[in-house]
């Protein structure tokens, strides 16, 4: 025995039903979206109500009073999905089992054949359920919750899954199931048939209200309204000259080209708008006043040789015609149309989405392409320069300062050293270690080279030095945190240098204490920079010239002895290949001039020798 | 003609996309290969590289799976929003998700102090940030594919959320969660920008395959082209045998 008294709040209505069912099966009828599935959603626990009860054979499941809302494992209610819900990974047996795993192996075994045996599944006890037909994996879905032995069950569309074929067979065999179980069901649908061979009785929804609630019969011969009326195929048609309704069984329906020639007490005008042949019978749609639906013998159609778009007289004797003691709602305009409008407004806009997506991407591609094209082009008439990354803001200033154009591409030597190898033309190299352009010497493609620069290394350390690094022996006995370069780049050589010299004076013990403190070992010295500079590392060695006026605003030099520091050269070289080589030698000339040097000295390098400058 | 006509545009795609690969296994000969790889800075950066991917791995798999569940699951407020910005890592260059960990995470960071730049925990950090997403996404969509119904119908047999998750959810999102864990660990394996910038880059101690195949670079390139092969094999293996689990899984 099950109460209900629910309502919830949906979308555009509420639901609102209070029901009594006895062991006996109630068919839910109505559109999609009338609220049924939510009816059955409730139910289960797995869609709370904002209000009501719910008590299932004098346990309470909900109630809002008491605060019960027992979940869904707890209520012992049977659930057949409209597509069976089968899990895919498990076989039948596995299916059928999946609730009652906490019984003994032979009450398993014993339940298994009571449903095996009831439902005829015997053979597929071990097929996947992807290998059954529709009617099999209903079977199957009805099977696995009556082993749990619910108090209830529930169906939503059991039959829509089936193809048209099948369903007739599939529905009777429901419905001797149902009788057999004698256990109170609900099964919600949206075909009028489901529900008269079904139900015991039944209940049309609409927008989340039972407007009508009866036997088939009932509901089919005094249809409460035009809503109920559609779903049984019923006609509900004023009656002329009256505001009285009566309800009409299509099948009681005569039709006349002449108006009262069949001498019939009731008679409605309109014209053919469709006529379908279902075996002995033609169904005929009539549009008028009111819309009406005749059965009519096909004997009767061939004689009188009814056309589509032919304007008849429908009538129907006094007896077969049902007056209705109250005016009917009319039928409220379907939402279907609606919904669909709003479903293609999304697509659109998924598709300008991807369409200015696209467009965006192929612009980019265009802009980028383009760029490189018009760069490639100038190049043509400048300079073309390879540079040291470490000398990239003195090199700058000495193009505007002399006023020429190039083309420069800065870098870490050894991939400068590289491209050079690979076949790249540039008027200018200048390389931040000798091994470079020595084996470039070697392979031929520089003549002579000559250095450019000197500098030399410092510490940097966080601003306002934390840690107090004073001096050099600092690095090797506070406990700091020390990035230095990678020992493959000339930062690196030169650091391992330093520390070389600094073993000297301090005792071999200092290249391996400060080695011990090193966190990070950088290729690149704007990197050790950074870090320091982010407080990340408390300190660091690099170029003094690549600590700039913006970098001194976050990091302290503490300067390196030159007794133990290491002369850090740049070379520079006009290679063999030049496109230009006047324009890079004229330019190298001043770069080693009083006046190249000054700009050099300008961002913390240190002057040529005497005999180094020309 | 007819299909024909597609063979060009897709041998070149596959050339492009394969000679790369292949280049560096045929470089040199492979026993001067194998021997490259057999140096302490290719075994200790591989060591380093196995032991940081997995645990980000696991640290992505138990944060990451609660996160992709209630994505696919649940409805809230800015979830699409959420969503989006969740791809953000997967966009953002390396480098970004770098400045962003030293900003959060650095000494002068907002949880400031706690030391974790320069050690392997913060090479971890940097696997998480930038692979955490790729198991997300994975992961969602197979939780997503789970239909909610098989869900439903397993607690009105009665059966808790909980197991449910376990002998439901779990086994039928199990291949896409497995390509997930795949994308994500071969994308751990092959982090670099975020791991260079936040955990820096020492031997044995925060250098990684890929950092050790930078470094290398600048030195010796026959030792960079041999990393470069470990890591592809490494990688390659690692997709292989999710590949394998996940068809086998596939079977119903």
């Amino acid at each position: 025995m099950l109460h209900i008294s629910i309502r919830k709040q949906l979308r555009d209505f509420s639901v609102e039903l209070t029901e009594k069912i006895n062991k006996e099966t109630l068919v839910i009828i109505g559109h999609s979206g009338c609220g049924k599935s939510s009816t059955l959603r409730m139910l289960t626990g797995l869609v709370e109500p904002d209000d009501g009860q719910i008590e299932l054979g004098g346990q309470m499941l909900f109630n809002t009073k008491s605060g019960v809302n027992l979940p869904p494992e707890k209520r012992n209610i049977g659930f057949v999905f409209q597509n069976y819900a089968l899990f895919p990974h498990l076989t039948v047996t596995e299916n059928i089992l999946y609730g009652i795993g906490y019984l003994s192996a032979d009450e398993k075994q014993e339940r298994l054949l009571e449903v095996f045996t009831l439902l005829g599944i015997n053979h597929l006890a071990h097929a996947r359920p992807s290998m059954l037909s529709g009617g099999e994996q209903q079977r199957v879905a009805i099977a696995r919750a009556l082993v749990t032995r619910p108090k209830l069950l529930l169906f939503d569309e059991p039959l829509s899954a089936l193809d048209v074929s099948t369903r007739t067979r599939v529905r009777a065999e429901l419905k001797d199931l149902l009788r057999t179980l004698g256990i109170p069901s609900i099964v919600v649908t949206h075909d009028y048939e489901d529900a008269r061979v079904l139900g015991d009785r039944i209940a049309v929804m609409d927008q989340g209200k039972i407007i009508q609630s009866g036997t088939a019969d009932e509901i089919a011969k005094y249809p409460a309204s035009h809503f109920v009326a559609q779903f049984t195929g019923t006609n509900l048609l004023c009656v002329e000259d009256t505001s009285q309704y009566a309800a009409v069984s299509p099948w009681h329906m005569k039709l006349s080209r002449q108006r009262g020639e069949t001498g019939q007490d009731f008679i409605w005008k309109g014209k053919i708008i469709d006529m379908s042949w279902l075996g002995g019978f033609v169904r005929f749609h009539l549009e008028g006043d009111s819309n009406l639906l005749a059965d009519i013998a096909s004997e009767t159609v061939e004689t009188e040789q009814f056309q589509v778009g032919e304007t008849v007289y429908a009538s129907v004797a006094h007896q077969h015609a049902r007056m209705l003691s109250h005016t009917p709602q009319p039928v409220k305009k379907s939402k279907q149309e609606g919904m669909i409008h709003a479903n293609s407004k999304k697509g659109k806009v998924k598709w300008a989405v991807f369409a200015s997506l696209a467009a965006a991407v192929i612009a980019s591609i265009a802009l980028t392409s383009g760029g490189n094209h018009n760069s490639t082009e100038a190049a043509e008439e400048e300079l073309i320069a390879m540079v040291a990354a470490n000398a990239t803001d003195p090199f700058k200033d000495i193009l505007e300062h002399t006023g020429t154009k190039a083309k420069t591409t800065f870098a870490g030597t050894q991939v400068l050293r590289t491209q050079i190898e690979q076949g790249a033309k540039t008027d200018l190299f200048l390389s931040a270690d000798i091994s470079h352009i020595e084996a470039l010497q070697k392979e031929g493609l520089v003549d002579e080279y000559q250095p450019v620069s000197h500098g030399h290394e410092v510490i940097v350390v966080e601003k306002g030095n934390p840690k107090a690094i004073k001096e050099v022996k600092d690095l090797a006995d506070k406990p700091i945190k020390l990035i230095i370069g990678v020992d493959t780049v000339p930062i690196g050589k030169y650091t391992r240098q330093i520390f070389k010299n600094a073993d000297e004076v301090y005792g071999n013990q200092f290249t391996e204490n400060t080695m011990a403190h090193v966190v990070s070992m950088e290729s690149d010295v704007k990197q050790v920079l950074q870090k320091v500079a982010l407080g990340e590392a408390d300190a660091g060695v690099v170029y003094r010239s690549d600590v700039t006026s913006k970098f001194q605003e976050k990091v302290e030099i503490v300067e390196i002895p030159a007794s133990i520091n290491a002369e850090s050269t740049n070379y520079i070289t006009v290679p063999k290949n030049a496109p230009n080589p006047q324009a890079g030698q004229s330019l190298l000339n001043f770069m080693v001039s009083p006046e190249g040097q000054a700009i050099f000295a300008k961002y913390g390098y240190d002057p040529l020798k005497k005999e180094e400058m020309k | 003609m007819g299909r024909k006509v597609l063979y060009l545009p897709i041998i070149v795609l596959l050339a492009f996309l394969f000679l790369p690969l292949l280049a560096i296994f045929f470089n040199e000969n492979p026993m001067q290969l194998i021997q490259k790889i057999y140096s302490p800075l290719s075994y200790q950066a591989l060591m380093l590289s196995l032991k940081t991917s997995l645990i980000a791995l696991i640290a992505i798999i138990v944060l990451g799976t609660p996160l992709a569940y209630c994505l696919a699951k649940f409805e809230f407020p800015a979830k699409r929003t959420l969503e989006v910005a969740l791809q953000m890592p997967i966009v953002a260059p390396p480098a970004v998700a770098g400045v962003g960990l030293l900003l959060v995470f650095g000494q002068k960071g907002w949880f400031g102090g706690m030391s974790i730049a320069f050690s392997a925990a913060a090479v971890i950090m940097a696997q998480i940030f930038m692979s955490a997403p790729f198991f997300v996404t994975a992961a969602r969509q197979s939780f997503e594919a789970v239909d909610d119904q098989l869900i439903s119908v397993s607690r009105t047999l009665g059966i808790a959320p909980w197991k449910t998750f376990w002998r439901v959810t779990f086994p039928l999102a199990l291949p896409g969660l497995l390509t997930g864990i795949a994308l994500s660990w071969a994308r751990a394996l092959g982090e670099f920008g975020a791991t260079m910038m936040f955990a820096g880059n020492l031997p044995g101690k925060t250098q990684t395959l890929p950092l050790a195949i930078y470094t290398a670079m600048e030195s010796d390139f026959s030792i960079a082209v041999a990393i470069s092969a470990l890591l592809l094999l490494v990688a390659f293996a690692l997709l292989l045998a999710v590949s394998f689990i996940g068809k086998r899984k596939e079977a119903y």
